[in-house]
């Protein structure tokens, strides 16, 4: 007999009922309990605690592969940056993939703010820069240097939004929205040299590695995956992306446990056997 | 939704139904959009580089320190209004791009057999800048700030016991995995010297440990931080490099080797669940998509392509020439 045949449950039943846990609790409409998570709330703190006018840099370090996990997040941390009034400059080191994204977020969100804020005064997107290393080694020395203009090619320097910054120390908090290993070269790079604080948002893949960087407080504040991204919808008050996909999210988490349980008394009983 | 909008989200639609269709199998339609999205990320960078990147820091203010007034007509091919710019770099310092520009021509000449040792030089200088550069900040960015997190005070006044607790559990895990690999593969040789030496340095190392655990019970203050991490470092090198000189792993090590697997452990298991969420989290980030595009602004895209793809692998499926069962 082929070990194919001696599986207990077919493949196609396992992708079926996954399948099945993303789509139905998506369309259903129920609500999930809060849960606190001291890292998140860590990082939504600390931009509360940021007095109006203090400049922010996001850096959106993510491609399209890993979207669904940072938007919600990218999303939610800029409506508190402009409910606060904060100066918001939006970068890409990643690669290029990442400028539509991130100019797709800002163009919404600066929507929903239309009137409240203003691009040049309260938010610039100065673009894309690539070699990660030398870019952040070049902005710690002088920003202009590595981001002459903005991306409608306007200059940056003498812009409202920009006023008092010339190098990465002057801006009041950075985060870094990330995909790959950017983080490591934003904290080695820039945190360590320049000593600025800064926040990092995440795929839940990469969030174990960054949770050292948390106790040695490198980093202020975490938001490492959707779960998380959850959180931070919720305590930016406005419902995002991340809602509805935490209800497909816990179902799937509870159906894999299930799976695990079941295959391993299947085991057992086929070893006793 | 615009009509351009409106034909990328049925592409999108396709390519995502397409490359799932690898849970049935590996099939031509899964093969096609593999291919497409490997080319179009990779075309898109390429043309995003030489147009954002390359051109405007790089070939504009050659062309402009030349005097080559071809900046407007080649900005009207790729539909941008280029100028020269209005504050145009010193001369000396548009000089310095042509180091960057040979460098870059010189790892373009890895297809010429003969030049290719050209190419060794910018190899060369990306590796040497990277670990120069690398060196030094990967210490003060990673390896103190960390070590110094790891030996926190064990008992620091005025905390809460779980942070004694959290400091304990830091220290023994660091300190087990480290033992854990360093007797991954027992130590050949040795003389009687060597293990003399061995001796005298745990001996060493446990004294430091003793007076660095002393010093945390009894001066807790911030001015005996220096004291306290000049011994824990002596106490933590010496016992180690006592390690390092055994030859086996029994007995307290093996008990200490095995506190350190279950430390692996308990963060490979973490490190899978957080994996498992992503994937789970990636996977319903297309069903949103899917579901956002099966209503009529989207065109229903997701309704029309979900039975063309299928029906499209199932022809493709008929036409494959069926293998014959292979002899026993």
């Amino acid at each position: 007999m082929s070990q194919e045949t001696k599986r207990p449950i077919a493949r196609w039943v396992i992708f079926l009922l996954v399948a099945l846990a993303a789509v139905i609790p998506y369309l259903m409409k129920f609500e999930l309990p809060e849960l606190p998570a001291e890292v998140v709330d860590a990082l939504y703190k600390e931009v509360e605690a940021l007095p109006e006018g203090t400049p922010v840099l996001i850096s959106f370090d993510f491609d399209p592969g890993a979207e669904a996990e940072l938007d919600p997040m990218a999303r939610a941390i800029l409506r508190q940056c402009f409910r606060k009034k904060l100066r918001v400059i939006n970068l890409s080191l990643y690669m290029p993939q990442a400028v539509p994204l991130m100019q797709g977020v800002i163009r919404d969100i600066s929507k929903e703010y239309e009137g409240r804020v203003t691009k040049g005064t309260d938010y610039v997107v100065v673009g894309f820069s690539p070699a990660a290393q030398a870019s952040i080694n070049g902005m710690g020395e002088d920003f202009y240097s590595v981001f002459p203009r903005d991306m409608d090619d306007r200059p940056l320097k003498g812009m409202p939004v920009m006023k008092g910054i010339s190098t990465l120390k002057d801006f009041g908090l950075v985060i870094d929205l990330a995909a790959g290993s950017l983080p490591d070269y934003w904290l080695v790079f820039g945190q360590s040299k320049h000593h600025f604080k800064m926040g990092l948002g995440c795929t839940a893949v990469m969030a174990t590695d960054y949770y050292p960087y948390l106790q040695s407080k490198q980093l202020v504040g975490m938001i490492g995956g959707m779960s998380a991204g959850y959180r931070y919808e919720k305590l930016v008050g406005i419902p995002g992306p991340a809602g509805s996909a935490m209800r497909s999210l816990s179902v799937i988490h509870l159906l894999i446990v299930a799976l695990v349980i079941v295959g391993n008394i299947v085991y057992f009983a086929q070893r006793r056997r | 939704m615009e009509a351009m909008e409106l034909i990328g989200v049925w592409i999108g639609i396709a390519l995502t139904l397409g490359l799932y269709s690898f849970l049935y199998k590996d099939n031509p339609v899964f093969k096609f959009c593999e291919h497409v999205f490997v080319g179009v990320g990779t075309g898109y960078m390429l043309i995003y580089l030489a147009i954002e990147v390359v051109w405007p820091k790089l070939l504009l203010p050659l062309l402009h320190l030349f005097q080559w007034d071809v900046v407007p007509w080649l900005g009207g091919l790729f539909g941008k209004t280029w100028k020269v710019p209005s504050t145009p770099l010193e001369d000396l310092e548009t000089w310095w791009l042509l180091v960057p520009t040979f460098f870059s021509l010189f790892m373009l000449v890895r297809f010429i057999p003969k030049v290719v040792w050209l190419s060794r030089w910018s190899f060369a200088f990306i590796v040497g800048y990277t670990a120069g550069n690398s060196i030094y900040a990967s210490a003060q960015g990673q390896l103190f700030p960390q070590a110094q997190a790891t030996l926190e005070p064990l008992w620091p006044p005025d905390a809460a016991w779980g942070a004694s607790l959290n400091a304990v559990i830091v220290l023994a895990g660091v300190l087990s995995v480290l033992i854990y690999f360093f007797f991954s593969i027992e130590h050949k040789g040795g003389s009687p010297g060597l293990a003399r030496s061995r001796y005298i340095l745990l001996g060493v190392g446990g004294l430091a440990a003793l007076a660095a655990i002393w010093v945390s019970m009894s001066h807790p203050e911030p001015e005996w931080d220096r004291a306290r991490g000049a011994m824990i470092i002596v106490s933590l090198l010496s016992i180690l490099i006592g390690f390092v000189v055994c030859r086996e792993k029994h007995g307290g090590i093996y008990a200490i080797s095995r506190l350190g697997i279950f430390f692996l452990m308990i963060a490979f298991g973490a490190a899978f669940g957080y994996t498992v969420m992503a994937r789970e989290s990636l996977l319903i980030g297309r069903v949103m998509e899917l579901e956002r595009c099966a209503h009529k602004p989207a065109g229903f895209a997701t309704l029309i392509l979900l039975p063309l793809i299928v029906g499209l692998i199932a022809f493709l499926e008929t036409r494959q020439p069926k293998t014959p069962p292979t002899q026993a």
